[in-house]
């Protein structure tokens, strides 16, 4: 396998962010609704959930999911704050 | 959990009397979420977003006993859906692209052989990525090389699982594994992460 400098930089960077414990994609998914929520209520993110966000900083295809979850949340909500506004 | 959160497992079971009421109720709410989720992108049509919800409505029912109530049921279902929908786009687009394929026609991992120092890297840096061509050569197995190989040229783990024949979470176990070995053997040859970070300038990956 040839990696090119900036490959083998990127893997190195991710190494010194590797954890003995990481949690899969399955237990990101278990968790990633509360973090969801807590993060878009700027509510404390429990330790038991930091698991997730290092788990978002790992893993692409979990971040990308993230991330569109917060934006369906904070449309949703701002849809419902619309609806309850009185005309 | 608020009361609505209790009430949507038991209404969505499956001797429920307002089961039907509560699928519909479900559906049009994540049609609606989903929706929002994925911002219109390419590819996400309406008839992509029906199915997408109908594949998460199923998977949703199939695993009702998994909702702790720890968030609202809703964005748990959400995000089981947007899991399916980005899974989906994700096997569109890699569709047809083989680890093989990339390798044959050199896309793939382009690389640099080693071929001395870079005038404008230090002779540090250059020695540890040196030193991660030969760990990654010598510690890990060819699985496992094969996955960070793809992994670092952008293949998604959902399309390196269809590929190696494994599911996400063991494409992620197998990453990780190596990530662990490669660490392990990276400080016993002196590189601790506060020396890793001091080497590579503090670059955010």
């Amino acid at each position: 396998m040839t990696l090119s400098d900036d490959q083998i930089r990127s893997l190195v960077h991710a190494l010194s962010i590797t954890q003995e414990h990481e949690i899969d994609c399955s237990e990101c998914l278990d968790m990633v609704a509360e973090f969801a929520e807590r993060e878009l209520a700027r509510r404390p993110i429990p330790d038991a959930l930091e698991t997730v966000r290092h788990h978002l900083t790992r893993c692409g295809e979990c971040l990308e999911e993230y991330q569109a979850l917060f934006t369906a949340l904070k449309r949703m909500q701002g849809h419902e704050e619309n609806e309850d506004r009185p005309d | 959990m608020n009361m609505a959160d209790l009430e949507w497992p038991m209404r969505l079971a499956p001797d429920s009397p307002d089961r039907e009421a509560a699928l519909l109720e479900l559906r049009l709410f994540m049609l609606k979420a989903v929706r929002a989720g994925l911002s219109r992108g390419p590819g996400t049509g309406d008839d992509f977003l029906e199915d997408v919800v109908q594949t998460a409505m199923v998977r949703i029912l199939d695993h009702l006993d998994r909702f702790e109530g720890r968030s609202a049921f809703t964005t748990w279902a959400i995000a089981i859906a947007l899991r399916v929908a980005f899974t989906e786009l994700r096997r569109k687009h890699w569709n047809n692209v083989s680890l093989d394929e990339l390798r044959e026609k050199g896309v793939f991992l382009q690389g640099e052989v080693d071929s001395g120092p870079d005038p404008h890297e230090s002779v540090a840096r250059h020695r540890l990525i040196a030193l991660m061509r030969q760990l990654i050569r010598t510690q890990l197995s060819p699985h496992q090389r094969d996955m960070l190989e793809a992994e670092l040229n952008g293949m998604p783990h959902d399309e390196i699982a269809v590929q190696m024949r494994l599911t996400r979470n063991a494409v992620y176990k197998l990453g990780h594994d190596a990530r662990r070995a490669l660490r392990r053997e990276l400080e016993s040859a002196g590189y601790g992460v506060e020396e890793v970070r001091t080497v590579l300038g503090g670059q955010e990956g």
